[in-house]
């Protein structure tokens, strides 16, 4: 059972029409909330993931809209108000759409004429250097004097059912963090890395640690064929695994800050132990103190 | 678009101003306070200033005092400032008679340039711009007169009109319920009202004589209330159809000549949505629910009538709460040409607004008084939403 927690009630409405799409299970029970505000989302968010999880709920995407501000820095905000205190680091998939979840819509210009046929919205290349995307969207609605006007609260959930899954994610990285993180979710997810690696061009990713830890015991090595793969657990931490050469560790910091620390050599238990390591709610700064140990 | 209004000795309104600037703003307050008399005194004051008939001048106050009212109105080449009173004598039996209007209409262009277009005393009415002086019917207001009077677009009355247009397109909309309704609708009468419809441009109060309109004369109107009602809309609806029916006519009717012994009748038919309760089936209006009733009443109204301002009464009663968060939204999307005017007890629908689109009404000795939040409310309101609270939590706690 996934729940989706976002700041606005059309931003549920429309992650949860993704979220579905994504999973690809209509039998999936997918719950969650909108707020009013994003300090409305973190003050009560961390109350909602605990209840969620009394209940039985495993999954969990955060999706606060950056707004101007830094990325990294909203993930930080989150975790700490939100999936820290609740104890769902490794089940939540923290969601930050540069500017705002609009520029998803924005990024498929033919879903939205599929919604609403008299609205030609031009193609952008680039959605997310889009100032602010759902006035850009109601403006270009009401220039072009489209019949029903553009509402976002109506047509961005109409508008989620026809995107271009591919297409957005190519043009949107947060949306792509979404699907990557979901995909992973889903039950028939192939657990061989190979597999995940020829799939996502050769980085693996996984919001799921107990999955990597399973995967893990199958891994290849890179070889001459998959010369690098990378596992992303969560959004906060990466590990990737370069041919024959070293293991790379990108980790955030509690105060938004990347360490990258590289080992010359590694062996499989070491990763596995790290994904335990950061399961058990390590900190990337004493994570690199243990990788440096060992 | 109007941005100030002030009214005096309407009903509890003895002396309101109200700053209309934001395109969305709710009126709150307790039952009682006087939100509908306001609403109704908008509504009043602009169909007065912009009546095509003489008035009632009787009608002018409830209270039989010197009725007041000012507006200002904005448009893309500047400001509108617009009075009319009326003229309040004591008879010597210590009675008062309204014997006329006072009007003045002053426009201030963006480099502040002020121009009387009307100057306006009882039957003496002067539009100094388009060097016109003429007497009038002392119950006739100014700008339809004169517009009346020089129909050819004189180049100076074009102002004078484009402030008449925009008060004659202000509506205050309760959504009541109509006790009982015709569900036929005869196409002779459908046709009588068509005519006249397109001739003086005031829409029916029907929903339904509206709904046959647009799928008549204005299919792209009718597909717009059909998109928003339905799947990609609000996901109410999966069709809207507007049948012919023939039926028998009446006996008197059939007597009075050799006519078919038939005529056709137009029926709106309502297919629920394919998620919702009756979906498969086809409803009449007064067989929706409630709510559905007030949701499509509100969408033609909206998207049929093209108002400059409309003035709704409580849009969230019988709406579920989930719709109404998307119905706010949409009159939202369309108030940069139609300034939404309501009143409201929800505090979910208080949640959904910036504190500057409040208006908080109080009833004082008998008074309705409004105010909005002042700017170190607003500030304390935006902090208070920052860090514990909801802006309906934050009002609650004003009073």
């Amino acid at each position: 059972m996934i729940a989706i927690l976002a700041e606005a009630r059309s931003d549920f409405d429309t992650l949860r029409v993704l979220v579905r799409r994504i999973i690809a299970d209509k039998s999936l029970t997918i719950a969650g909330k909108g707020y009013t505000s994003c300090d409305e989302l973190c003050r009560k968010g961390g109350g909602l993931v605990t209840s969620f999880m009394q209940r039985g709920f495993s999954r969990f995407v955060i999706c606060h809209d950056s707004d101007n501000n830094d990325s990294l820095a909203i993930v930080t905000k989150i975790r700490n108000a939100i999936t820290r205190p609740s104890g769902s680091c490794s089940l939540s998939c923290i969601i930050v759409p540069v500017q705002e979840i609009e520029a998803w819509i924005l990024a498929d210009e033919m879903a939205v004429r599929t919604t609403i046929p008299t609205f030609q919205l031009c193609e952008t290349l680039h959605p997310e250097n889009v100032q602010s995307p759902k006035e850009y969207i109601e403006r270009a609605s009401r220039s072009g004097r489209t019949s029903p006007l553009y509402s976002h609260a109506i047509h961005n959930p109409k508008v989620a059912a026809h995107l271009d899954i591919a297409k957005v994610s190519r043009k949107c990285p947060s949306f792509r963090h979404l699907v990557q993180s979901v995909v992973a979710w889903r039950p028939s997810t192939p657990a061989p890395v190979v597999e995940l690696h020829q799939r996502w061009g050769g980085i693996i990713y996984s919001p799921d640690d107990s999955a990597i830890v399973r995967a893990i015991d199958d891994l290849q090595y890179p070889d001459d064929d998959h010369p690098s793969c990378a596992l992303v657990c969560a959004g906060a931490y990466r590990i990737e695994i370069h041919h024959k050469c070293y293991i790379l560790i990108d980790l955030q910091n509690d105060d938004g800050t990347r360490v990258n620390a590289r080992s010359p050599q590694y062996e499989l238990a070491d990763i596995k132990r790290i994904v335990i390591e950061l399961r058990r709610g390590l900190r990337a700064s004493d994570l690199w103190r243990t990788w440096e140990m060992s | 678009m109007i941005r100030t209004f002030s009214i005096m000795n309407y009903r509890s309104c003895t002396n309101v101003v109200l700053d209309l600037v934001p395109n969305v703003v709710a009126i709150i307050g307790k039952n009682g306070a006087g939100k509908s008399n306001l609403l109704k005194g908008i509504d009043h004051a602009a169909t007065i200033a912009s009546s095509q008939n003489p008035i009632d001048l009787n009608w002018l106050s409830s209270n039989n005092d010197t009725f007041s009212s000012s507006m200002t109105i904005a448009d893309s080449d500047g400001e509108y400032s617009y009075t009319i009173s009326s003229i309040l004598v004591t008879l010597s039996d210590s009675s008062k008679e309204t014997l006329g209007l006072h009007e003045r209409l002053v426009f201030k262009d963006h480099a502040g340039t002020e121009a009387i277009l009307i100057h306006r005393q009882g039957e003496l009415a002067e539009f100094p711009t388009a060097g016109i002086a003429i007497g009038i019917n002392h119950r006739m207001p100014a700008m339809s007169a004169v517009l009346s009077m020089f129909p050819n677009k004189h180049e100076q009355l074009l102002k004078i009109r484009r402030v008449r247009d925009i008060l004659l397109s202000v509506q205050y909309y309760p959504l009541e319920e109509p006790a009982s309704g015709t569900l036929m609708i005869p196409a002779s009468y459908f046709e009588q009202w068509a005519n006249e419809y397109e001739i003086e441009g005031n829409p029916s109060k029907s929903v339904l004589l509206r709904l046959v309109y647009a799928s008549q004369r204005s299919p792209g109107i009718f597909d717009e209330i059909n998109s928003l009602l339905g799947d990609n809309g609000l996901d109410l609806l999966k069709s809207i159809d507007v049948v012919k029916v023939e039926l028998p006519k009446p006996r008197q009717s059939q007597a009075s000549g050799g006519s078919p012994d038939t005529e056709t009748n137009y029926s709106v038919f309502f297919t629920p949505s394919d998620s919702l309760a009756g979906a498969g089936e086809s409803f009449q209006f007064l067989d929706l629910s409630v709510g559905t009733r007030r949701i499509i009443r509100l969408i033609t109204s909206l998207i049929f009538d093209k108002r400059s301002v409309m003035l709704i009464e409580q849009p969230e009663d019988s709406i579920n709460l989930s719709v109404i968060h998307k119905v706010l939204s949409l009159l939202r999307s369309y108030s940069q040409s139609t300034k939404i005017i309501f009143s409201t007890h929800s505090p979910e629908i208080l949640d959904m607004l910036d504190p500057t689109e409040i208006r908080i009404v109080h009833a004082v000795n008998g008074s309705t008084v409004v105010h909005s939040l002042s700017e170190a409310d607003v500030e304390h309101a935006r902090q208070f939403l920052r860090s514990d609270g909801l802006l309906s939590e934050y009002i609650e706690s004003l009073e």
